[in-house]
């Protein structure tokens, strides 16, 4: 990476010092509107369920900003509907299976509109019930040289589960570090992945066949112990998936980087309304 | 195609060898420039009576099987005085001939040979430019650059911004095959692709292949580029120095001993590090350089024997020194460069039967090196990556009959790519010395059959077939090319042509940026990674328009290509290391493989000949590329797809002491992705306290749907010769983009003078720039 980065400054440089002049493009710009951007997770093993609603900032138009906490946004499914309400402390719009219950196997539609009158809508269909067998969830633990520190321990995780036959399935999968911190009580959870990391699979050519994950956790804290780790395995549908998959290309600021187009299931907007449904498997040290 | 295919092909081209092969007789030799002995690449032999001609090959040779019969035969070059020999023909006859250069003559001749026909010539989609013409056509910084030249072709495009890399019929520049005396060429480029590696001092022919592939060349999907280097002067010692705004170069050719032997040795170095000199401070220093040098040796043995062993070296470096005390020192440099060398060797087994054998070398590097000194303590990293080739091939050219010239051979190709290595020497740290080069090595061969047929008056063809085979890390690859192109002469000066090319490419090359840069890295095919795959037919009119000296040709192109393959989206150079942790190649999992398809319209109307020479080009065309995993696996244009694209090149020669050469195009702007917008990405924490969080994103159209403006350029040159007591002196004045148009390289967007909206700002790299060179020619 050091080479790498080397390079860039040199090729920046170079590019610059032969930049002749800087000036104004002579070509029109896509004028964008300020679109809504929506997000979706639901699942129906779950009791209460979040939308969230922001918006986008275009960079050549000047779309005036609105508000979105009192947009109209409603859900319905075979005939039954739902308008849910703005909840100030999640920041998003909350409801519960009592309100309106979410379902294995049912279609269901999202609408907003918004206070100007812009509208995006959305459709989804929630999985099976049937979630996939955990064939073996294993921890071993290596010693390994550090270059920064004495030697240290590195603990590498491996699930695995059996998939759920002539049914096309996406996963997802966490993994979560059990932190007992010097002094502290309680245990605490925290996600051993890298930030805008995601671990995602398909049953591509492997339909009823075991799959398997792992994940990799080098110990080098001074101030904690690890307990124990767990791994949170998720059946998400296609839009969850094809939505994350994008996300998980996503390179920042790179200016060489191809740029990532994010998917969206949203018309008219962005984001992303999906569903999940999930296993925790939890092993203590 | 089946078995009975073929069967029925090769029985109606020998079903062509009519008349007893016992009636003729064979016509050969070689033809050569009068006042050097230059061997002359793609000389005409034409037989009036017959209505029947060939050319000479890469050596100089020709040979053509004829009846007995006492007939006319005509030799002829552009830029040559034509000759004409009446030949009683009653055995096989050994004719040598010399043409004299149309520098020697007073003026150009105009000949009027079919041989020089475009109409007469069944091979299309080749561009053929004498090194002359590059030598006067008006070029950035008044450096004479082969492949902005080839630019300047209907169906080749460049890049960006004074980039030389190509683009030929929406092919990638990693498609094109580059070839300098039989050796490829993996890194064509100086200076971040601004200047190509090619001295045109030392370069005999050029020719570029578009489409319609004779079946010797395989290897890449888009285009062959063959160079061949000229021999040496075999009468008297020549020289040329030259001197420009960037580099200096010089070319020396001699005999060793006349007519037998000779030598070339040409050079080129930048001073743009020696200019900058007296500005730097004597503890930190730093700069860059470039330099190339080519050398070639040949040596008649016999007249059925001769070898020629030729090489090309040539490095780009950039360096920084720090001095901060006498104790502490830093150097650091990043170089890299090609190197080539070829050993052939000429042998006629009979008149009918030419050979050549090539051993063939070439090496691409590239090289950081970073050296920390502190008193005795040091700590030395070296990076290295590239691709080296050894080659052995064997080619036969056979004149079987009047109506059938062969072409076969075989070659064995041994690549060691290098994606990555690393040395690291420290006295302080023991444990970290290391030496870790990845190399994966592969073979790759060749073997292929040409036939050069004639069927009645009218119709000629170039038909072949190529077996090509891969192996690399256990897996191996074949593939079947079949080749054809083919011209029916439906006037005397009016042909319709056609062909088809299938080919295969084996190795690939990742880069994200298209702009030539060093680092990008030459990778081969792979279990994961398929060899990449492209069928191409083409079909066009050619028109000569022998009183006027002009050739017109059209020509509709349909390309598609298979597993081409393209960085994933968010992929780049910056995080592609080459393996992780585990020794796990990784770029393999950076790449997608897809689909693309080119397709348009080539027009040129070229004069060749005459005070006034240069030609009109317009290309129109579509390129799409098609991934699943990119733009969700809809169609979308490439970075290069342009729909229109101009090109106007004019020289003309005032008089003997004054030439006026002028170039100006036009092409429709890349295809980019632009952002639109930013956003906070819902994401989902499962888990965790905060069910959801925000990752900052920007808001992109579709793929590549926005484009940039047009490109347009005018540059200018003058060049005034002066006869001296000994030799000419050339000086030249150009302007490169003379009316100052602002050519966008890249975007960027930023606020606008009062702060309060984003625009969209470019940058353009070269405004008028005006240059001067001096050449001394003796």
């Amino acid at each position: 990476m050091k080479k790498i980065n080397l390079i860039y400054s040199i090729f920046i440089s170079v590019l610059f010092l032969n930049s002749g002049c800087e000036s104004d493009a002579n070509v029109t710009v896509p004028s964008t509107e300020r679109k809504l951007v929506v997000g979706g997770f639901l699942s129906p093993n779950e009791n209460e369920h979040e939308i969230s609603l922001s918006l986008s900032e275009p960079l050549f138009s000047t779309d005036p900003f609105f508000n979105t906490t009192n947009a109209n946004v409603t859900i319905s499914s075979e005939g039954s509907s739902y308008q849910i309400a703005y909840d100030v402390d999640a920041a998003a719009f909350v409801f519960n299976n009592s309100q309106f219950n979410i379902a294995n196997g049912k279609n269901y539609h999202l609408k907003i509109v918004a206070e100007n009158g812009k509208t995006v809508e959305a459709d989804m269909t929630t999985l099976s019930d049937t979630m996939p067998s955990i064939e073996e969830f294993k921890i071993n633990k290596d010693t390994i040289y550090s270059e920064w520190s004495s030697n240290q321990i590195r603990y590498n995780l491996k699930l695995n589960w059996k998939d759920i036959a002539s049914e096309k399935n996406y996963y997802r999968l966490t993994a979560n570090r059990l932190v007992k911190y010097f002094g502290a009580i309680d245990t605490t959870i925290e996600p051993i992945e890298e930030f805008n990391s995601f671990t995602l699979k398909d049953d591509l050519g492997k339909d009823g066949q075991i799959l398997s994950s792992t994940f990799k956790f080098d110990d080098y804290s001074l101030n904690n112990e690890t307990v124990g780790f767990e791994i949170v395995l998720m059946k998400i549908d296609v839009n969850y998936y094809n939505y994350y998959k994008t996300l998980n290309n996503y390179a920042g600021e790179d200016p060489f980087a191809e740029p990532v187009i994010l998917f969206s299931n949203i018309q008219n907007g962005l984001g992303v309304f999906s569903n999940f449904q999930s296993i925790k498997i939890r092993r203590i040290l | 195609m089946n078995k009975r295919k073929i069967l029925l092909i090769a029985l109606f081209l020998v079903g062509t060898i009519t008349p007893s092969l016992a009636q003729n007789h064979i016509l050969s030799g070689f033809v050569k420039e009068k006042n050097s002995g230059e061997l002359l690449i793609g000389a005409g032999i034409y037989i009036p009576q017959l209505k029947n001609g060939i050319t000479t090959n890469n050596y100089g040779y020709y040979a053509i099987s004829i009846p007995s019969d006492t007939l006319d035969v005509m030799f002829s070059m552009v830029g040559y005085q034509k000759q004409v020999f009446r030949i009683a023909l009653k055995k096989d006859i050994t004719l040598n001939v010399d043409l004299l250069s149309g520098t020697a003559i007073k003026e150009v001749v105009v000949t009027d040979d079919r041989m020089e026909k475009i109409a007469d010539d069944p091979q299309m989609s080749i561009v053929r430019i004498p090194i002359e013409q590059i030598k006067k056509i008006p070029m950035l910084f008044g450096e004479k650059d082969v492949l902005k030249t080839i630019q300047l072709m209907p169906g080749v495009q460049k890049g960006s911004e004074g980039n030389a890399g190509l683009y030929v019929r929406g092919g990638g520049p990693d498609q094109n095959l580059i070839i300098l005396d039989d050796a490829p060429v993996y890194n064509a480029f100086h200076l971040f692709g601004f200047f190509s590696l090619f001295n045109g001092d030392a370069l005999k022919s050029v020719d570029l292949y578009k489409g319609g592939f004779p079946a010797r060349f395989g290897g890449r999907l888009s285009s062959v580029l063959e160079m061949n280097m000229k021999d040496g002067n075999k009468q008297e010692a020549k020289a040329e120095f030259g001197i420009g705004l960037l580099s200096t170069k010089f070319t020396v050719e001699a005999p060793i001993k006349k007519n037998k032997s000779s030598f070339l040795i040409s050079g080129r170095r930048t001073y743009i590090d020696a200019l900058t000199l007296p500005f730097q401070t004597s503890d930190n220093k730093g700069g860059y350089f470039f330099y190339d040098f080519n050398a070639k040796l040949n040596y008649e043995i016999s007249q059925k024997d001769r070898i020629y062993l030729s090489g090309y070296f040539g490095r780009d470096k950039f360096y920084a020194n720090a001095f901060e005390s006498t104790n502490y020192q830093s150097t650091f440099s990043l170089f890299w460069g090609n190197a080539t060398g070829t050993l052939r060797w000429n042998h006629l087994y009979s008149n009918r039967l030419f050979a050549n054998t090539s051993i063939i070398f070439s090496n691409y590097q590239f090289n950081i090196q970073n050296k920390e000194t502190d008193h005795s303590d040091f700590f030395e990293i070296k990076l290295f990556s590239g691709i080296r080739d050894f080659t052995i091939k064997h080619d036969l050219d056979y004149a079987l009959h009047p109506n059938h010239t062969l072409k076969m051979g075989i070659s064995l190709q041994q690549h060691r790519f290098t994606p990555s290595g690393t040395t690291i020497n420290s006295s302080s740290i023991g444990d970290l010395n290391s030496n870790n080069i990845n190399n994966i090595d592969a073979l790759e061969s060749g073997l292929y059959v040409e036939d050069n047929l004639k069927i009645g008056q009218r119709f000629k063809a170039n038909t072949g077939i190529r077996f090509a085979n891969f192996l690399v890390q256990g897996k191996t690859y074949t593939a079947i090319e079949p080749r054809l192109s083919a011209s029916y002469l439906i006037k005397e000066d009016l042909s319709v042509k056609a062909s088809f090319a299938s080919m295969n490419q084996f190795i690939h090359l990742l880069s994200s940026t298209g702009t030539g840069l060093p680092t990008d890295l030459w990778v081969p095919s792979t279990a994961k990674v398929k060899p990449q795959q492209s069928n191409q037919i083409a079909l066009g009119l050619a028109k000569d328009f022998s009183d006027k000296n002009l050739t017109f040709s059209i020509e509709n192109f349909y390309k598609k290509s298979d597993r081409v393959v393209a960085y994933k989206d968010g992929a780049s150079f910056l995080n592609i290391d080459v393996v992780d942790e585990n020794d796990k190649i990784v770029w393999e999992d950076n790449l997608t493989a897809g689909q693309g398809w080119s397709y348009g319209t080539e027009f040129l109307l070229q004069r060749s000949k005459g005070p006034f020479s240069g030609w009109i080009g317009y290309t129109l065309s579509w390129t799409q590329l098609q991934f699943d995993e990119i733009n969700f696996g809809k169609k979308y244009f490439a970075r290069y797809d342009r729909r229109h694209d101009v090109s106007v090149v004019g020289i003309y020669e005032i008089d003997k002491e004054k030439t006026f050469s002028f170039t100006w195009v036009y092409g429709t702007g890349n295809a980019i992705t632009l952002p639109k917008g930013d956003f906070l990405a819902p994401s989902h924490n499962p888990g965790s306290n905060n069910n959801w969080s925000n990752i900052y994103a920007t808001e992109y159209g579709a793929k590549n749907d926005f484009r940039m403006e047009a490109y347009h350029r005018f540059d200018f040159g003058l060049q005034f010769h002066k006869q001296l007591k000994r030799g000419i002196r050339t000086f030249e004045f150009s302007v490169y983009n003379a009316y100052n148009h602002r050519n966008p390289y890249f975007y960027y967007i930023s606020k606008n003078t009062s702060g309060t909206q984003n625009v969209l700002k470019k940058i353009s790299l070269f405004p008028a720039l005006p240059s001067f060179t001096w050449t001394y020619k003796f």
